[in-house]
């Protein structure tokens, strides 16, 4: 077993930096960066002074930057249950939400999916982002009717939603705005249950 | 295997190598650690075949680093496994949902080849409900059934552990994602059943019916730790805590609901019964108001977990403060400076330390002032995990002086490279204090402004960290060079964003086989040197993940090629066969 057995590592490399020609150009990149306004600064920890190989300033604008007004949705590091506890929380109160995450359960998969709900503008993009996810054509109420005009065409799969009272409803049933008001969870049924 | 068989090998067999396996297999039985027992295997064939032989407990730390069915033929007398499988940042979304980590080969593995087991432990693994049927069916003497992290599975799955499990101690459910199917799935232990000493369901969503938990409650005579989930209300509690005043460790439901003083002096006599209870979590929603119902029980409290507790202010801080023999303190940082001044003072047994972000995009009302304080005053404070805004390099020395005893020490600022806030100048210093002060460090987590000097500190001095995870950090690839060069026992290594190219990767690649896995995802990798790596070492599986759309045959694209994130471990499995299109092993 791999992990069984401790004893038998191999010394780790000892390889010197300054016989390394990749390494020894860069040794100016551990000087700290000036001082600047860094509020508008997106490469900070890389901005180097002009003195430094223009190698590095090439690898440096080549790093991906993380824009101060971007929301990463995997930072800062907490665990998911936390995530939504917190989002629970801020619902409570009257600040304006930033995301609704809901899982998403397709019948037949074991695993549930995360969409953030508040990133779609309506019925149309949902059910586009959910065909992609779960790459399975996908109806919903509202447009049942003419898929079952062109039975060829018909998906195997409807949307469904469970509202605050716990009751499973199909998604299209009520405008988009009250209906975020009361998803609590998606579930993608087989139509032939249905 | 016969006994002798390896005395016939004719080399001088040391003078212990007569005496029967089975003396050995006894002696074996007095290491305390799997390391240890490890270390013997090692020693000679004979102790190797007693000792796999006489293996009670097996951890896997890598679900792919062996095979299931190896596993169970090499170690044939498990009681108890534990195996885990996704990576650690798999945590916080990073690593793609059907990424793998299948907890049925393991199930099924077990199923044949360990009857009698009676633990197991999945963590950040795809449990299903299958696995979970075959588990209730398969082992005899099951007791322990402990998930964390994983998903893949409904409370039809848990019905049928409760079904079927009669000898079941511990039902362990932690942060899991499990679908709620509508099953009572508690009724479906039997009427007999008494077995059960720990039942934490905190993760479920939904209600679960809540006589059939009394009367388990109260027939499960022996039950030290009961964790409840949110859909408890707070006027239920007292009924089950009168039901099980023995309880060591409890976490409350929902604690919130309009003030009432029938209900207050309701919760206050039933936690003056449980005068066992050491250690509190749950909290869910907790109101000012009934804080107080605790008092009673604060004295003997060594753990407290408030991380789901969005209270605040005076009624928080005024409890925590009667907790004076706490060990360990997870809260949200609703506490603020001023609380965590009231805990330094108040309580001067805490070893650990997690103060969590109520509102990670927000303004935050924490900042380094409250860890200075608790490290100055808890002598014994060991691992610490701390959100904040803002942080110093003073601050961070100040720390390390007065705490060279961390084993543990993962400071979070939450917005990427923040500087030092009066200085301007990046927090190498601040950490570098860290790791040249605290010897014993095993895992560490740096964030803020960094630049490659800070590694140059970690990667000389960091003798002991076992895990180090990096983010937004660095300036070349000198830094990830100076990591890999130096931390002597560096097992795991999970970095992100960080512009470190495939030089240093390449240049110490046969560290990357003295420990358990490497990840680097938004950093500067290209194909060509996955690929090189994989040449060079073949008992590494090295795997990388590209946007969903970019997926494509690996052997049609360029060595220049991108690679988004890289995920590389030892194995003696060689590469796993169910990797999803996300997933292409080089």
């Amino acid at each position: 077993m791999a992990e069984c057995k401790g004893g038998d590592m191999s010394p780790p490399s000892s390889m010197d930096s300054s016989t390394h020609p990749a390494l020894s150009t860069t040794s100016s990149a551990c000087r700290p960066p000036a001082r600047r306004d860094l509020s508008t600064d997106l490469r900070l920890g890389l901005s180097l002074s002009t003195s430094s190989s223009s190698s590095l300033q090439a690898a440096a604008e080549s790093i991906p930057s993380t824009p101060r007004n971007q929301v990463l949705s995997d930072w800062p590091p907490i665990k998911p249950f936390l995530r939504s506890a917190l989002q629970k929380a801020s619902a409570g109160t009257a600040r304006r939400r930033r995301t609704l995450f809901v899982k998403v359960y397709m019948e037949g998969v074991p695993i549930g999916r995360k969409l953030d709900l508040l990133l779609l503008d309506g019925y149309d993009s949902l059910l586009v982002k959910l065909c992609h996810m779960f790459k399975t054509p996908i109806t919903y109420a509202d447009v049942m009717e003419c898929h079952q005009q062109v039975p060829g065409q018909k998906a195997a799969h409807v949307l469904t939603y469970e509202d605050q009272d716990g009751d499973w409803m199909m998604v299209g049933d009520v405008p988009w705005e009250l209906f975020l008001s009361s998803v609590k969870k998606l579930r993608i049924a087989r139509m032939d249950k249905c | 295997m016969g006994r002798g068989g390896s005395r016939a090998s004719g080399c001088a067999a040391p003078p212990w190598h007569s005496l029967p396996d089975e003396v050995w297999e006894h002696a074996f039985s007095f290491l305390p650690t799997a390391a240890d027992r490890g270390a013997a295997a090692g020693c000679c064939s004979s102790w190797l075949r007693a000792e796999r032989r006489s293996r009670r407990r097996l951890a896997v730390a890598n679900c792919y680093a062996a095979a299931p069915r190896d596993a169970v033929e090499r170690f044939p007398a498990v009681r108890a496994a534990e195996v885990k499988g996704k990576p650690h940042f798999a945590d916080f979304g990073l690593v793609p949902p059907a990424w793998g980590a299948a907890a049925a080969p393991w199930v099924a593995a077990a199923a044949d080849g360990w009857p009698l087991l009676e633990e197991l432990s999945f963590k950040r693994m795809v449990v299903t409900d299958e696995c979970l049927e075959m588990i209730a069916a398969s082992f005899r003497n099951f007791q322990v059934l402990r998930l964390v992290s994983c998903d893949g599975f409904s409370t039809a799955g848990l019905a049928a552990i409760a079904a079927g499990c009669r000898h079941l101690r511990e039902l362990d459910l932690q942060e899991n994602e499990i679908e709620d199917c509508s099953i009572h799935w508690l009724s479906l232990f039997p009427e007999s059943f008494t077995s059960l000493v720990t039942l934490n369901f905190s993760c479920l969503e939904g209600e679960v019916n809540f006589t059939v938990l009394e009367r388990l409650v109260t027939r499960c005579c022996n039950l030290k730790t009961l964790k409840l989930n949110n859909a408890i209300p707070l006027d239920k509690l007292a009924n089950l805590l009168r039901k099980a005043p023995q309880l060591i460790e409890l976490g409350t439901g929902k604690f919130s609901a309009d003030y009432h003083p029938d209900l207050f002096a309701k919760l206050e006599a039933a936690f003056g019964g449980c005068k066992s209870l050491r250690r509190l979590s749950g909290a869910w929603d907790a109101v000012p108001d009934y804080l107080a119902a605790f008092y009673c029980v604060c004295e003997g409290l060594t753990s407290l977990n408030l991380s789901y507790a969005t209270v605040r202010g005076p009624e928080l801080i005024k409890f925590i403060s009667r907790c004076k023999n706490l060990q360990l303190l997870w809260v949200m940082d609703l506490i603020e400076d001023h609380g965590l001044a009231v805990v330094a003072s108040s309580c001067n047994k805490l070893q650990e330390l997690r103060v969590f972000p109520s509102d990670p995009f927000g303004a935050g009302f924490l900042t380094e002032r409250g860890l200075v304080d608790v490290s100055a005053s808890c002598p014994m404070l060991e691992s610490v995990l701390y959100f904040c805004r803002r942080m110093t390099n003073e601050a961070l020395i100040t720390i390390a002086k007065n705490r060279p005893n961390f084993t543990c020490f993962r400071l979070c600022i939450l917005e990427p490279h923040t500087p030092d806030y009066i200085t301007r100048q990046p927090l190498d210093a601040g950490f570098s204090a860290i790791v040249e002060s605290c010897r014993g460090l095993r895992r560490l987590s740096i964030s803020g402004l960094l630049t490659d000097l800070v590694f140059k500190s970690i990667g000389a001095h960091a003798d002991r960290l076992e895990m180090l995870s990096i983010a937004f950090a660095g300036n070349s690839d000198l830094g990830l060079h100076y990591i890999l060069s130096g931390c002597k026992s560096l097992k795991k290594l999970e970095i992100r964003d960080c512009p470190f190219g495939d030089k240093p990767l390449l240049a110490n690649a046969a560290k990357l086989e003295t420990m358990r896995s490497l990840w680097m995802s938004s950093c500067l990798l290209t194909l060509g040197a996955c690929r090189q790596l994989a040449r060079k070492m073949p008992r590494l599986s090295v795997e990388i993940m590209n946007d969903p759309g970019r997926s494509c045959p690996l052997d049609s694209l360029p060595d220049e090629t991108p690679v988004e994130k890289l995920y590389v471990y030892r194995t003696i499995a060689g590469p796993r066969s169910d990797t999803p299109a996300c997933v292409q092993i080089v």
